[in-house]
């Protein structure tokens, strides 16, 4: 656990004083810096809106409000501003899904409203990605969350985006230092995910190549995992036809090597 | 293991500490953050092995060897797990253009000013394997949060200057002096623009005196970095030098220039080229009052795409050369 995800998720949120350790200034720093409801809150009723120690409180009476704002003002442009390779902005990740917000929010040119919601959203509870913590998620994926939550765009639209960024994340860094959701799948040489739809879509990373687009459902189902009998029973296929297909997915290396495949 | 000037050279008034610290006094130095897939920086190329980038590369052949130091500034080269290697290609193409031996690391990512848990193992492993490949003779970085929860800032922000704090700061810098294996120097943080909160009552002047003191620590001084606390605090003109006793004169062992501007009325450490008026002048101060200060760095001249300074970059250097002339021969 990080000391991220110790803090509550807002600072309006309750708070038992005889379960819950009072947080640090580092803490407050951290969640004031970082959430908009934090600071809203500390601007209306001073650090009572906080659980710390009397000593802790006297720390932070040098604390400026302004200089707060502006130093969180400058983590929102430097978040929205940063590349990755690969990747490039938060943007250029997800096109579609802030056109979205662009349309709901037009007054929000700069996208500042977009960051401060993000930040404070729970989708962002568990982004966390210094080389000392390595177990949180990555801000893309705290966008994605977030976005799902705001039902921003549409859901399958939403999905391509995420899944096509974690996959490029994965093709410039194979053995990442977050942690990676579920959907997506590792094997020996490659991780990937299947979108479901019709047809369904692969997004993979293969031996650091991306590999995006149509599979046919035999494919998904054995990417899933199902045994191959029951997926040419489910897909009418002969089970020949279905070891071939099988065999090809672990050459590949999208499937680990069984028996079946030699 | 100890480099052999880190072994030979200890401070006179600090009871043995061993020192980074050559014999001599350095001439003025460079260093340079080389951020990844900057332009200034390093090119991933899974292909042909990572490199510096053409900038970097025409700098270095045309002012390696005026150069009488060089530190570079640990960027992390992507978002996997720290892995040394990953490092190696660029590094070594960095470092076979690099001529001179006396060679330092700029840490981001120690977070010496931060009091919550925070797990250096993996990094201590990179920072020696980098320090061995690369003989860096010491780390430098400021004290400072330059993280916050796990989460990256743009700046670093000055740490709790409150007991707490200074006791955190104590155990993170004697943590950092045991695990790596070449001294650890510590870095007066900035104050730049409007966008760092202070906390706690110690005057940050001696809140770091304390930590070198207690750990035996060599600091640097930024001088932009001392400019910018006097700044925040109103002071202008000659009250932009007061209070310099309280800090650890007697540790400093490097002096710090980084280019610095004043934008609508706040000292922005802007990492630019060009110093200010007011940074020679410190500058200058300070070599008078540091007995055992044996480098002046230059931080991230701008580079153009020739690999020349560019003008006002050159100018800067220039004038630090003259300030330091005296002072380095002495």
């Amino acid at each position: 656990m990080t000391a991220t995800r110790n803090d509550p998720p807002h600072v309006a949120a309750p708070c038992d004083p005889s379960t819950a350790a009072p947080m640090t200034a580092e803490q407050v720093l951290a969640l004031l810096v970082h959430s908009r409801r934090a600071r809203e809150s500390w601007r209306a009723e001073g650090l009572a809106a906080f659980h710390i120690s009397a000593e802790t409180a006297a720390e932070l009476a040098t604390l400026e409000l302004a200089v707060v704002e502006a130093a969180a003002a400058g983590l929102r442009r430097h978040l929205l501003g940063r590349q990755h390779t690969g990747i490039g902005t938060l943007v250029d990740a997800f096109p579609k899904t802030v056109l979205a917000w662009r349309a709901r929010y037009p007054a929000d040119t700069e996208l500042d409203r977009m960051m401060a919601a993000l930040l404070d959203s729970d989708a962002a509870l568990s982004w966390c990605e210094t080389p000392a913590h390595t177990s949180g998620i990555p801000l893309e994926e705290a966008f994605y969350g977030f976005a799902t939550a705001e039902n921003l765009g549409s859901p399958n639209e939403r999905e391509a985006e995420r899944l096509t960024v974690l996959i490029r994340m994965l093709a410039v860094d194979p053995e990442p230092a977050y942690a990676l959701p579920s959907c997506i799948r590792r094997s020996p040489g490659a991780a990937f995910a299947v979108l479901a739809g019709e047809p369904p879509t692969l997004y993979a990373v293969v031996a650091a190549r991306i590999l995006i687009g149509p599979v046919t459902p035999l494919v998904a189902e054995l990417l899933s995992g199902t045994p191959t009998a029951l997926a040419a029973q489910v897909h009418g296929v002969s089970p020949d036809a279905a070891n071939t297909v099988r065999a090809e997915l672990c050459a590949m290396g999208l499937i680990a090597s069984d028996p079946r495949c030699d | 293991m100890p480099s052999t000037v880190a072994r030979e050279l200890r401070l006179p008034d600090d009871g043995g500490m061993p020192s980074p610290a050559k014999s001599r006094r350095l001439a003025v130095g460079v260093g340079l953050d080389l951020a990844w897939g900057g332009p200034v920086g390093f090119r991933r190329d899974i292909a042909a092995g990572d490199s510096v980038s053409p900038r970097v590369a025409r700098f270095l052949e045309s002012h390696a060897g005026e150069l009488s130091h060089f530190f570079v500034s640990w960027q992390p080269r992507g978002r996997g797990r720290l892995d040394a290697a990953e490092y190696h290609h660029g590094w070594d193409d960095l470092f076979a253009r690099v001529s001179t031996p006396v060679r330092a690391l700029h840490h981001t990512a120690l977070n010496l000013g931060t009091t919550e848990p925070y797990d250096r193992g993996a990094i201590f492993e990179l920072t020696n394997d980098l320090v061995s490949r690369y003989r860096f003779e010491w780390i430098n970085e400021d004290l400072g949060l330059w993280s916050l929860g796990g989460r990256p800032l743009p700046y670093p922000m000055p740490p709790l200057f409150t007991k707490e704090g200074l006791r955190a700061a104590v155990r993170n810098v004697r943590q950092c002096q045991d695990a790596l294996t070449v001294p650890v120097v510590v870095e007066f943080p900035g104050f730049s623009g409007d966008m760092s909160p202070t906390i706690g009552p110690m005057h940050p002047y001696a809140f770091l005196r304390a930590i070198c003191e207690e750990t035996g620590a060599p600091a640097t001084l930024d001088v932009g970095h001392l400019l910018s606390y006097q700044w925040r605090l109103g002071r202008r003109g000659e009250a932009l030098y007061d209070d310099l006793e309280r800090l650890p004169l007697d540790h400093a062992f490097e002096l710090h220039l980084a280019g610095s501007s004043v934008v609508d009325g706040h000292f922005v450490d802007a990492h630019h080229g060009r110093l200010l008026p007011s940074q020679l002048e410190l500058c200058e101060r300070l070599l008078g009052l540091c007995p055992n200060l044996r480098a002046v760095t230059f931080e991230d001249p701008r580079i153009e795409e020739t690999g020349a300074l560019e003008p006002a970059s050159a100018d800067s250097l220039a004038k630090l050369r003259a300030v330091t002339k005296l002072w380095q021969t002495a």
